[in-house]
């Protein structure tokens, strides 16, 4: 249980003369009011169309997980030994993604959008100068989980057929080239692959950034360098998206909630 | 927020201070939340749930993105008294995120050609009709542009009057693509819901 408000003494009112007002300090919770302690949570890194899968290294937060798919569900980050409220929330990630959060410890898990939708990232995150406000901070209790289902907007993995010394990249099949741009407002004009890494048989190359260069089409693309590896008529290849999700807030007490 | 809110003053004069929320401190300062925040306070900071609705045209559901020129519309119908308090937007441009293989073989004819730079803007219109007790209101007169209305995540756009949306209403999001590609777009309202059956008058404490 949480302690009563010591300013109005757990009633959430207080007496000014003749009247009773409610209490400036709770609010008129009538519980007192915890600072806590800064902390954030961060989710991830996750990496979607990676090349291999990969376990990850901290089970606790998914880092370093793997996944050669598009979208994974019940991503999850635990909270520690302390209930954590969240007053922002923040990502880093290589493209955009679509995220459904939730709050694994709530039941059957609370969702913060409607069960059938994701957001996108541009609409739910901001970044360290510029974080996205919860408008009322959300308390996860501890030892919960917070939990995701995550989309990758941006990423493919797939075969293509190169030739050494050229800088030609052919879909041979699996994900396409994606022609798509960078998220607006307003068109921003660039593929969104354009300068992205690929990953060509476990060999990192720049897709070029050059005008009219880059992707061409679903099925063209050509690098920032000529290939160097040997010549492949059908060699595996990943444009990968790593996300990072950070939950800022303060770390309650034990006594909070 | 309020009650623990910051104080600000740019004379110095005691009967000129503002309160401001430490909240979007870092996108707009002090000065400034007095034109964009609540006049006397945020948001309850009690008996709220954090909560946000998606009105999804592409990114959630590929198969609702946008055809050319044409106009789409997604209602959703109100959970639980819900306060919306900012509004973030995002569009882009429709590209297969799976894989059918395409009409011919690489370097074929066919094969979707990169939609680049559109150079179109404002890239959509949009307008919300809200239905409380089967009467519609639009909140804008006309379907205006993505600069009008709607921000990022990074720079919500704020509303001066949380609108409180009744459980039980439908808001519709109506979205007009003004460019010659298939569109993908997102508004998003983020604020909170009543939740009090389930987490009580002192959620989000």
């Amino acid at each position: 249980m949480a302690q009563r408000c010591s300013t109005c003494g757990g009633s959430g009112l207080l007496s000014i003369g003749s009247t009773a007002t409610q209490c400036p300090m709770c609010e008129g919770t009538g519980k007192q009011w915890d600072p806590g302690r800064q902390y954030e949570y961060e989710m991830g890194p996750v990496t979607f169309n990676a090349p291999a899968a990969a376990a990850a290294t901290n089970t606790q937060n998914y880092a370093g997980t793997a996944t050669t798919a598009g979208s994974l569900q019940g991503v999850s980050c635990q909270i520690a030994d302390n209930p954590f409220r969240c007053m922002f929330v923040v990502a880093r990630s290589t493209f955009p993604f679509a995220i459904q959060p939730s709050d694994g410890g709530s039941g059957s898990g609370r969702y913060f959008v409607p069960q059938q939708t994701q957001v996108h990232s541009e609409n739910f995150f901001g970044d360290s100068r510029h974080p996205m406000p919860w408008p009322t901070p959300y308390i996860f209790q501890r030892n919960q989980n917070i939990t995701a289902n995550i989309t990758d907007l941006a990423g493919a993995t797939g075969f293509v057929s190169v030739t050494n010394g050229s800088a030609n990249v052919a879909w041979v099949s699996g994900g396409l080239f994606n022609c798509g741009t960078a998220s607006g407002p307003p068109f921003p004009g660039v593929n969104i692959w354009s300068g992205a890494q690929i990953n060509i048989g476990g060999v990192l190359y720049v897709i070029s950034s050059a005008a009219g260069q880059g992707v061409q089409s679903q099925v063209l693309l050509t690098l920032a360098t000529t290939y160097a590896g040997t010549t492949n008529a059908n060699i595996a290849y990943a444009v990968s998206n790593t996300i990072r999700i950070g939950f800022i807030g303060q770390e309650l007490s034990n006594q909070q909630n | 927020m309020y009650g623990h809110g910051l104080k600000f003053s740019r004379s110095g004069y005691n009967l000129k201070t503002f309160r401001a929320s430490p909240y979007l401190l870092p996108q707009f300062g002090a000065y400034y939340q007095k034109f964009l925040l609540s006049k006397t306070r945020d948001l309850p900071e009690h008996g709220l749930v954090t909560r946000g609705y998606a009105f999804d045209f592409g990114y959630s559901n590929p198969n609702n993105a946008i055809a050319p020129f044409q106009w789409a519309e997604c209602p959703l119908v109100i959970g639980r008294d819900f306060i919306a308090w900012s509004v973030t937007r995002v569009y882009s441009v429709a590209a297969p995120l799976v894989l059918t293989a395409p009409a011919t073989t690489p370097h074929g004819v066919g094969a979707v050609t990169s939609q680049l730079g559109p150079n179109v803007s404002p890239g959509l219109m949009v307008n919300f009709y809200h239905t409380h007790n089967d009467v519609t209101r639009r909140w804008a007169n006309k379907n205006i542009s993505d600069g009008e209305f709607g921000g990022s995540g990074r720079y919500p756009m704020l509303l001066k009057d949380p609108a409180l949306l009744p459980q039980g209403d439908t808001l519709m999001c109506v979205i007009q693509n003004m460019s010659n590609v298939t569109l993908q777009a997102q508004y998003l309202l983020m604020g909170g819901e009543f939740d009090t059956e389930t987490y009580g008058q002192e959620a989000g404490v």
